[in-house]
C-alpha cells in the first residue's frame, strides 16, 4: 500500500500545487523519485516526531496539503499531544499516513506494533479514521483525501499488500463497502484484515453458515446505517480487526450496537489483539494465530459460537 | 469600540500592565509574573514590528505572530485590544462563561490569535512549519514566536531550533522571554538550562541576548534580526525580569500565578504611572 500511496500521491501532487509530502526520516528509496520530481515539495524532518507533526499543522495552517508519513508507533504516540492540540484542536488539514499499521512489523517486537493508533486516534475531536484494507480501497481514499479538509489519518500495511478487490468500488469516507451478502451473521472487516475476513466466510460457507462481509476504511466516522441494518436482522454480528480489543473497529461497531440493542438483541464478538503486549517473537502471521485472529482460528471460534462444531 | 493604536512601546506597554492587573484583579486567575515580563518585547512588536491591524489579518504576506506561553493570554489579548485588533470591551469576556477569552489563547475564537497554545513546545515547531511554507508559496513577511525560558524544557523546542537551522529558515525568529523563572522555583534550580544563547549557536541559528524591557533595543534586534542574517532562523534571547514594573512581583515566583487584591492592585497601579 506504501507504492499505491506514493504512485498515488505523485499523480495528485502534479494536479495540485499545493501538496507535499513530509516525512520523519522513513522509507529510504521510496520517495526519491517524488523529491527530485517536487523539490522543495518534499521534507524530510528528520527523527523527530513532535516537530515532524507540529510543521505539518503550521504548512496547512499556511495553505499547503500536507500528507505527513511516518511510522504508526512513532507518530500517534510519541507525537499524540502534537496531532491533537496543533492538528484537530486547531482543525488545520493534515493527512496523516501511518505505515506498518498492526503487526505488519511483527518481528520487530512490540515497539513497533501499531495496536493502539485506532483508539488514539479516534478519540481525538475533528479526526476522521481510515484504514484501507486493500491497494483499491487505498487508492480510494488517496482521491477523497486531497480535499478532504479536514485532520486525516490513514493507515497502511506495508510496501506492498494483496489486492483483494477484483474491480473498482465505489467508496466514501465514512461509508461501508459490502463485499458478499449473507443471512447467518454478519462479518464487519477494517485495514488489511480483510484478506483474512475473506477466508473467514469462505471456511464458515464450507460449514454451511452463509455470512455477510462488509469492508469498514472508515472506523471514524462509522457507518451507523450499514450497522443498524444488519442489527436489525437479529443475527449474530462479528468485529476483525488488527488492533487490540480496546477502541477500535470493534468498540466503534459496539457502540453503535449497543444504541438498538434494546430494539433488537444480537450475539456480538470482537477480534482483535486482547489487552497485552506480544509475549514472545513472531512473524505476522505467528502472532494473529497466537492472538486468535488467523482465519482458521476466527472461523472456528465462530462456528463455536454458532452453536456448531468448531473444528476448521 | 476599537483602540487606536498607540505607536510609542513604552506608553503602549505601561497601560497594557495596567489593564492586565485590573483584570487579574478582577478574575482572580492569573499568570501575571510572565506577562509583565514579555510585554515590553510584544509592545515592540505591535508597535513597530508586525504591523498588523483588523484588516490584514488573512494576508498571507503578513507577518505572524506566535504565542507559544500561551498561559499569557490576558496579556495578549489586552496587547490585541490596545492594538486596535479586538474590541477593547471584550477585554470583559475574558474568562467568562460561555464566551472565548479562555485562560490560554485559541485560535479561530480570537481575531489576531495565530495558533491555540496552551501545552508548551508547540509554538516553534509550528512556526517552523509556516515560516518553511511562506518560503515555499514565495510569501512576504516573517514569522515570530515567543516562547518562555522555563519552555526550553521541552525537547521539541531543540527539534525545531535544529530543523529551522537545517531549512535556513531566515523569516523565523525565536523569542526567548528569558525571566529565569518558572512554574516551581528558578530556572537555575529546576532544570539549569545554561547559556541558552549558546545553546541555540551550537544548533546552528543566529543567536543574541539583549536586553528584554529596553524599547530601541529590542526594536533593533527585531529588524537586525531578520535583514542582517540571511541563511539563518534568529533567536533572541530577551533578558527580563519576571513581574516587571510592580515592584512587589518583580523576582517572585509567587507572581507566576499569583493575582493582585484591590490593595495589591492600588499599589500596581500607582507605580505603574496612574
Amino acid at each position: 500500500m506504501r507504492t499505491t500511496f506514493i504512485e498515488t500521491l505523485t499523480e495528485l501532487a502534479q494536479e495540485d500545487e499545493k501538496i507535499m509530502c513530509v516525512i520523519g526520516d522513513t522509507g529510504f528509496s521510496v520517495f526519491e523519485g517524488f523529491e527530485q520530481e517536487f523539490g522543495g515539495r518534499f521534507l524530510n524532518v528528520g527523527i523527530a516526531e513532535q516537530n515532524f507533526v507540529s510543521i505539518g499543522a503550521g504548512l496547512a495552517a499556511m495553505g499547503m496539503k500536507p500528507y505527513i508519513y511516518n511510522v504508526v508507533s512513532f507518530m500517534t504516540l510519541r507525537a499524540a499531544e502534537q496531532i491533537m492540540l496543533d492538528i484537530c484542536y486547531q482543525e488545520n488539514p493534515v493527512v496523516l499516513v501511518g505505515v506498518g499499521g498492526g503487526l505488519a512489523y511483527a518481528t520487530a517486537g512490540p515497539t513497533h506494533h501499531a495496536l493502539q493508533d485506532l483508539a488514539l486516534m479516534s478519540a481525538m475531536p475533528n479526526m476522521s479514521v481510515v484504514c484501507p484494507g486493500d491497494p483499491v480501497e487505498m487508492k480510494a481514499v488517496m482521491k477523497q483525501s486531497k480535499d478532504f479538509g479536514k485532520p486525516l489519518y490513514i493507515r497502511i500495511g506495508r510496501s506492498v499488500d494483496p489486492v483483494v478487490h477484483s474491480g473498482d468500488i465505489d467508496f466514501k469516507i465514512g461509508k461501508a463497502i459490502q463485499m458478499y451478502d449473507g443471512t447467518d451473521a454478519t462479518l464487519f472487516v477494517t485495514g488489511v484484515m480483510l484478506q483474512e475476513a475473506v477466508k473467514v466466510r469462505e471456511l464458515l460457507c464450507q460449514k454451511g453458515i452463509t455470512a455477510a462481509l462488509y469492508s469498514m476504511p472508515s472506523v471514524k466516522p462509522i457507518d451507523k446505517e450499514i450497522i443498524k441494518e444488519r442489527a436489525a436482522l437479529g443475527k449474530p454480528v462479528f468485529t476483525i480487526e488488527e488492533h487490540s480489543v480496546i477502541g477500535g473497529l470493534g468498540d466503534a461497531v459496539g457502540r453503535v450496537l449497543c444504541e438498538y440493542m434494546a430494539d433488537t438483541p444480537v450475539q456480538f464478538h470482537k477480534f482483535g489483539i486482547p489487552d497485552q503486549f506480544a509475549p514472545v517473537t513472531g512473524s505476522r502471521d505467528y502472532l494473529r494465530d497466537l492472538f486468535g485472529i488467523s482465519a482458521d482460528k476466527m472461523a472456528g471460534a465462530i462456528v463455536q459460537m454458532l452453536g456448531g462444531d468448531e473444528t476448521i | 469600540m476599537y483602540k487606536k493604536l498607540i505607536n510609542d512601546p513604552k506608553e503602549f506597554a505601561r497601560l497594557v500592565r495596567q489593564e492586565v492587573a485590573k483584570i487579574n484583579c478582577r478574575t482572580k486567575d492569573s499568570h501575571i509574573g510572565g506577562g509583565y515580563s514579555a510585554v515590553d518585547v510584544m509592545s515592540v512588536l505591535y508597535t513597530r514590528i508586525l504591523n498588523l491591524n483588523r484588516d490584514n489579518l488573512e494576508d498571507p504576506n503578513r507577518n505572524i505572530f506566535i504565542l507559544s506561553k500561551g498561559h499569557i493570554a490576558t496579556t495578549m489579548f489586552t496587547v490585541l485590544a490596545y492594538a486596535g485588533i479586538i474590541p477593547y470591551e471584550d477585554l470583559e469576556k475574558h474568562l467568562i462563561d460561555g464566551e472565548n477569552y479562555a485562560g490560554h489563547t485559541r485560535r479561530y475564537t480570537v481575531p489576531g490569535i495565530e495558533m491555540s497554545a496552551g501545552s508548551l513546545g508547540h509554538g516553534s515547531c509550528v512556526g517552523c512549519g509556516m515560516a518553511y511554507a511562506k518560503r515555499i508559496q514565495g510569501y512576504q513577511g516573517n514569522v515570530y514566536v515567543l516562547m518562555g525560558d522555563g519552555e526550553c524544557n521541552e525537547g521539541s523546542v531543540w527539534e525545531s531550533a535544529m530543523f529551522a537551522a537545517r531549512f535556513q529558515l531566515s523569516n523565523l525568529v525565536f523569542i526567548v522571554d528569558r525571566n529565569h523563572f518558572q512554574a516551581y522555583g528558578s530556572d537555575e534550580e529546576v532544570l539549569n538550562m545554561g547559556d541558552l544563547e549558546e545553546k541555540f549557536k551550537s544548533f546552528g541559528c543566529h543567536a543574541v541576548t539583549i536586553d528584554g524591557h529596553n524599547y530601541e533595543e529590542i526594536e533593533k534586534m527585531l529588524r537586525a534580526s531578520v535583514s542582517e542574517h540571511p541563511g539563518k532562523p534568529s533567536v533572541m534571547i530577551a533578558d527580563t525580569v519576571k513581574g516587571k514594573g510592580v515592584s512587589f512581583m518583580e523576582n517572585r515566583l509567587e507572581w507566576h500565578f499569583k493575582s493582585p487584591n484591590e490593595e495589591q492592585l492600588a499599589q500596581a497601579l500607582k507605580e505603574l504611572g496612574e
